[in-house]
């Protein structure tokens, strides 16, 4: 899939790469679902909905990558 | 100009839609399996090849079904029933496969079962019991025969 490098990746790391993943889906999603409610039809979550409450994720995310809790507290703790 | 009154907004039902908790469910279900699939390679050299790594998703896909509160054998028949899912068309129960049934049963009651084995008897219990479940086998002669005496009485008590 990609070069063939004896390149190592820390645990921590790739563990934090999957948390921020994960936290950026969990917003996104619960987000989409808080816009939808203010919405006409608060059942149906759209594609705009996910597009609005991903900009707003990003920001958080943002936050979160830049804080100083360290991965494995957060990891913890959810 | 005739100004047509517009419909009353009407949701339109989604056509192509997902239910939320099982959006969500999924979610979290992947995140573990990054997790499991993470531990399960740590060991892998940079040149491990695709069999072992598709071994080690093998495994982090067990871990992660354990982790959803399933046990293994109730995982190895998630994989018989998908099996059978993906087979088209769906082969037919036959006394063959009822009998091969059986052995595995027996090897099963043996502890003798191997893990393929193990799939392999999920994917013919899986079999079996489409078979039992499927309209041939529905009682169907004496539901008819029901069904015609209720007609019967209810246009009888209708006339009389």
């Amino acid at each position: 899939m990609s070069e063939t490098m004896d390149v190592r990746i820390d645990v921590k790391a790739a563990k934090a790469l999957i948390h921020w993943k994960s936290l950026f889906a969990d917003e996104v999603a619960a987000g989409a679902v808080r816009l939808a409610a203010q919405s006409r039809n608060p059942a149906n979550v759209t594609l705009s909905h996910y597009r609005q409450a991903a900009e707003m994720a990003v920001r958080s995310l943002s936050a979160a990558i830049l804080g100083d809790e360290p991965f494995d507290e957060c990891e913890e703790a959810a | 100009m005739n100004a047509k009154k517009q419909p009353e907004f009407e949701p339109a039902e989604p056509q192509d839609a997902v239910s939320a908790p099982a959006e969500e469910w999924v979610r979290l279900f992947i995140k573990h399996l990054e997790l499991n699939a993470l531990d399960a390679i740590r060991d892998l050299s940079s040149d491990a090849t695709d069999f072992e790594l598709r071994a080690a998703m093998a495994r982090a896909i067990l871990a992660t079904y354990v982790d959803s509160g399933m046990d293994v054998e109730s995982a190895l028949e998630a994989f018989g029933q998908a099996t059978v899912e993906r087979e088209t068309p769906t082969p037919a129960w036959t006394e063959a496969l009822n009998q091969r049934r059986f052995e595995l049963i027996d090897k099963k009651i043996q502890a003798e079962l191997t893990v393929a084995e193990s799939i392999e008897l999920a994917r013919l219990t899986s079999l079996m019991r489409n078979h039992i479940d499927s309209d041939e086998n529905l009682p169907m002669k004496g539901a008819q025969a029901l069904h015609r005496r209720l007609l019967h009485s209810d246009s009888t008590s209708e006339h009389g």
